[in-house]
């Protein structure tokens, strides 16, 4: 079952009423539509309350979505026009807007470099440890998680694309990409519980 | 149960467990925080910058005030069965249509043919007079099948075939007579190709 068909699942689940479903669905896309929505607003705080606006406003139009299109190419719909409405009643223009940035462009938004620094000193020495614990980990690593879950998670690969590239079965990628996590997700809880006093 | 969180987020999880891995997920809080920080893993890999971004407690607070959303589902089978009811009735319309056409256009040649062959089990006795069998393959007019096989059965002096004799003076300029106004025929209900269709058994 693939990632669409997953999120179709939740998405489901939240049409018969279950909130929680959506909550996952939120845990998943948040920092992925934050980053969208940053190309059109400048402000930190300003990005996480469109952010959450445009969940809220998926949410209520969720009985309209009937699966036709993937769940993230309709709530990034939401978040452009979210953004937008927000720049109008704020009266003010996003730079980028004249470069013609529309939907398309929205569902292959990947530049890490066309990223705006939103964070705030606080916030951003927070992300810095995350991100250091991250790659400092996955750096410490056995090379073979180390290689599964970068062809994972950098280069996209599907678990039979891993197990091709590195001569091994499915299975192992499976095991390797999960180990990898938790080997990473062991040494973040201790970042994540200082900084839940702080910001989180 | 991580494992399987694990590869439910990959979009790798067999189809079997991916119900019940959603539902441990929503039921626990400890399985919903690794769900959290594998995406916040994976996102910090692609792009550190905002991974200290988490509006999820927001949200669901205000999920909480939102009326739940109900919505009607959508049976896909229905889909699947009305496209097929669909093409089903368009065979047996196509095949309708394609039978009507043919019987209007195989009609005359069959009829032609089967008269031809009772004309010549009538005449078998007739054998001296060759003239007779092929006259009867090009008459163009209806013969009553009933009436000839009963005749036939009978004395064969006696058969009746002087009525197709009576066309020999000019067989062909009749035929064409008929060919050129079979159209205007009350014969066929509809006025087109059909007069002008022809098989390969058609001698013409």
């Amino acid at each position: 079952m693939g990632d669409r068909e997953i999120d179709q699942q939740l998405v489901e689940r939240a049409q018969r009423g279950d909130k929680q479903a959506f909550e996952l669905l939120v845990i998943k896309y948040q920092r992925k539509l934050a980053r969208l929505l940053s190309q059109f607003i400048r402000d930190a705080a300003e990005v996480e309350d469109v952010t959450q606006e445009t969940f809220i406003k998926a949410y209520r139009s969720l009985s309209s979505f009937r699966g036709d299109s993937a769940f993230y190419t309709w709530l990034y719909r939401i978040g452009i026009n979210a953004a937008k409405n927000f720049l109008v009643a704020q009266k003010r223009r996003a730079s980028t807007t004249s470069n013609g940035f529309d939907i398309e462009d929205a569902e292959n938004f990947e530049e890490a470099s066309q990223l705006r620094e939103l964070d705030t000193p606080e916030s951003e020495l927070m992300s810095k440890q995350i991100a250091q614990t991250v790659h400092q980990t996955l750096h410490e690593l056995p090379e073979e998680l180390r290689t599964a879950i970068t062809l994972r998670e950098i280069e996209g690969l599907s678990y039979e694309e891993i197990a091709n590239a590195m001569n091994c079965p499915t299975g192992t990628v499976r095991s390797r990409i999960f180990r990898a996590r938790e080997a990473i997700s062991d040494k973040l809880q201790s970042v994540m519980e200082i900084g839940k006093d702080k910001r989180w | 149960m991580k494992n399987k969180i694990s590869a439910l987020m990959d979009g790798e999880l067999d189809s079997t467990d991916v119900a019940d891995t959603i539902t441990q997920v929503k039921k626990t809080e400890e399985l919903r925080n690794e769900w959290s920080t594998y995406h916040l893993i994976g996102d910090t890999l692609r792009h550190p910058a905002m991974s200290t971004l988490d509006i999820s407690p927001d949200v669901r607070k205000k999920l909480a005030i939102e009326p739940t959303v109900l919505t009607p589902e959508f049976p896909k089978e229905k889909k699947g069965k009305a496209f097929a009811f669909a093409v089903a009735a368009s065979m047996v319309t196509a095949v309708a249509a394609v039978t009507w056409m043919g019987g209007q256009t195989m009609d005359q040649p069959f009829d032609r043919v089967t008269d031809t062959a009772a004309l010549q089990t009538a005449v078998k006795t007739e054998s001296a007079e060759p003239a007779v069998p092929v006259l009867a393959q090009k008459e163009e007019f209806k013969t009553d099948k009933s009436v000839l096989q009963a005749a036939a059965q009978e004395d064969s002096d006696v058969i009746p075939i002087s009525a197709p004799i009576q066309l020999n003076p000019a067989p062909i300029q009749l035929n064409d007579y008929m060919f050129a106004h079979e159209e205007f025929s009350p014969r066929t209900a509809i006025r087109g190709v059909s007069p002008y269709m022809r098989t390969v058994a058609d001698p013409y």
